[in-house]
């Protein structure tokens, strides 16, 4: 597994390598949420499964919709586990004392957005507005 | 990139080729073209030049750089019956705009006091996620209030006074405004954070006149060397951002059901004439009023702020907004005899003298625009030249422009007192919610303002009339 960080001159982007759709998908989230906030010591007190899917605009959405549920519900994702199939998101409630900001994320764009088989891994790229 | 001509010396051509529907241009000198990588956004205002009924040039701003679809300092007129529009050439953080307020007040009133004016303003002025906002969550027929009624919203409720209206853009509000095209999600995500800075390139800074280029303007505006300004840069919040989001894809399958070719997906679009085009339309005209509310909501509390740590009253300060503008938008204007709408994304309106949009007391001076520089170095306030609706579509440039990426700059200040550098080196007290925040727009992640003003001087767009110097500035 490997993460990169995309050098875009305005924004942040990511491209993500891992041996699984899934784990494409759950290092890619770990990655969003290292930009948005530090967990130093997470406690998370809730899971949730997200599914996953070939297409990137599904990994858009997925991601889209945990940047939301950060923003609005305060969901704090401190660790993303690949299952079958699925991805398992771990978190807790955000509390600023304990998860200091890094940067505020606008949105999960489309632009060159990819994810696509390497060989027998997959590869994604992503980049959030800033 | 090797068809682009350099016809004067602040400008460039890119002749129209293949699919393109008209040229690009691109106001720039050679020294900021070769400051920094721009094939990029170069081939970016090349694809603008594909869409639809656009009119005239895809053109870009000197402080251009990479974006989506649109390049970052994009302007794109297209023509209001036979064009589109695209929520790419508007942006994420629709109506992301920038305001300066002056003062009667000196440096010598402020500076006594000036680690405790910005510690006051910092936590006066929440940054975003995770902080209370600066006001309660608007509920009930307030949220619709804040969409339909703009700035107005604002005043009304004890956020400023009447005298601001007539210094913001369109008065603050953008017509043709409906809630019902917004998502609920975009209501959950912005109606918390009003009256919040966001973080970025989103700032409020404390400034200083310190050289005054036309003395006329400057004294129509009250400024002189030392007046104390203060500017907001904020946009939409999580509310714009949704709307952008939610509309993307709504765009990217009209682009497809109107069988309109793009070269990028971000320049997704829909006709003007289309439904898909009027509701996004409603839904950024909410997200715009949404932004002027914000920005008043911070500029009341600032006032306030400003008040208590100086103990005086806050009639007596003089704290009068000269100007408010947008950065992120698409406008129906009269260009040329026709009506157009005009995009411009990370680019400002600058309306020559003489144009009936302006507020009466500045229709014969032109309309003022601020160009914020970075927070070591200097901004500008402009003021539009009849040159603009002849070259730019009555727009002028936005900022600096990056110079370096985000990674580039945690790289570079790796292991450097940020906050002690632009304090001791720069004068300048900064505060900052977000840890990445500072490192990510220390000066030299950007251009030198000057130089892209300068190229709109030479343009015959906008002309300098006062130059400011950051003292205090609050990050999110």
């Amino acid at each position: 597994m490997t993460v990169d960080l995309l050098d875009h001159t305005g924004d942040v982007g990511i491209v993500v390598r891992a041996a699984s759709l899934e784990a494409v998908y759950a290092e890619a989230a770990g990655a969003m949420f290292s930009i948005l906030a530090d967990a130093p010591e997470p406690r998370p007190s809730s899971r949730r499964n997200f599914a996953v899917s070939p297409d990137r605009d599904a990994l858009r959405d997925f991601l889209a919709d945990l940047l939301y549920r950060f923003s609005v519900d305060h969901e704090m994702y401190v660790a993303f586990a690949p299952g079958r199939g699925t991805v398992e998101g771990s978190w807790e409630p955000y509390d600023p004392a304990r998860h200091p900001l890094r940067t505020e994320l606008k949105a999960v764009t489309w632009h060159q957005l990819e994810l696509a088989p390497e060989g027998s891994r997959w590869r994604a790229r992503v980049i959030f507005d800033v | 990139m090797n068809d682009l001509v350099q016809v004067k010396p602040y400008l460039y051509e890119l002749p129209k080729r293949g699919r393109m529907r008209v040229p690009g241009r691109i106001f720039a000198t050679r020294e900021l073209m070769e400051s920094q990588k721009v094939d990029e956004a170069v081939e970016q205002v090349r694809n603008v030049a594909h869409l639809p009924g656009i009119v005239d040039y895809a053109l870009a701003m000197p402080d251009f750089h990479w974006g989506y679809g649109f390049p970052i300092g994009g302007v794109a007129a297209f023509d209001a019956e036979e064009g589109v529009v695209s929520p790419g050439g508007v942006g994420y953080d629709i109506n992301c705009g920038v305001r300066i307020v002056r003062t009667g007040l000196d440096r010598g009133d402020v500076q006594p006091k000036l680690r405790e004016l910005v510690r006051n303003l910092f936590h006066a002025i929440p940054a975003g996620v995770g902080s209370d906002g600066a006001i309660p969550t608007p509920k009930g027929e307030d949220r619709t209030r804040i969409v339909t009624q703009g700035a107005k919203w604002a005043v009304t409720n004890g956020y400023g006074v009447p005298d601001d209206l007539d210094h913001i853009e369109d008065g603050g509000l953008y017509p043709g405004a409906d809630p019902q095209a917004v998502s609920d999600r975009a209501f959950s995500r912005g109606m918390p954070q009003v009256g919040t800075l966001g973080s970025g390139n989103h700032f409020l800074e404390i400034q200083v006149v310190d050289e005054v280029y036309r003395k006329d303007v400057a004294d129509h505006f009250g400024l002189r060397p030392g007046t104390v300004c203060f500017s907001i840069h904020s946009g939409s919040r999580g509310f714009g951002y949704q709307v952008c989001d939610d509309f993307l894809k709504t765009m990217i399958r009209a682009s497809q059901d109107y069988g309109i070719l793009l070269p990028d997906r971000q320049l997704c679009c829909a006709p003007l004439k289309s439904p898909e085009a009027k509701r996004y339309l409603a839904a950024m005209a909410c997200a715009a009023n949404f932004a002027w509310v914000n920005r008043q909501v911070m500029t009341a509390i600032t006032r306030r702020v400003f008040a208590r740590t100086l103990a005086v009253a806050e009639e007596s300060l003089g704290a009068r907004l000269i100007y408010d503008v947008c950065h992120n938008i698409a406008k129906f204007e009269e260009h040329g005899g026709r009506r157009v709408c005009v995009h411009r994304k990370g680019a400002t309106r600058a309306f020559g003298p003489g144009h009936p949009l302006l507020p009466e007391a500045y229709r014969d001076l032109g309309q003022p625009t601020f160009i914020p520089g970075d927070m070591g170095r200097s901004s500008y306030l402009l003021v539009g030249r009849e040159g603009s609706m002849r070259e730019t579509f009555g727009s002028t440039c936005h900022g600096a422009g990056r110079a370096h990426s985000r990674t580039a700059m945690k790289k570079m200040t790796r292991g450097r007192n940020l906050f002690k550098e632009l304090e001791e080196e720069r004068g300048v007290i900064v505060m900052a919610h977000g840890r990445d925040s500072v490192a990510e727009e220390m000066p030299e992640a950007y251009k030198d303002a000057s130089l892209v003003v300068d190229v709109m001087e030479q343009a015959g767009v906008t002309d300098k009339v006062v130059r400011l110097r950051p003292i205090g500035c609050i990050k999110g």
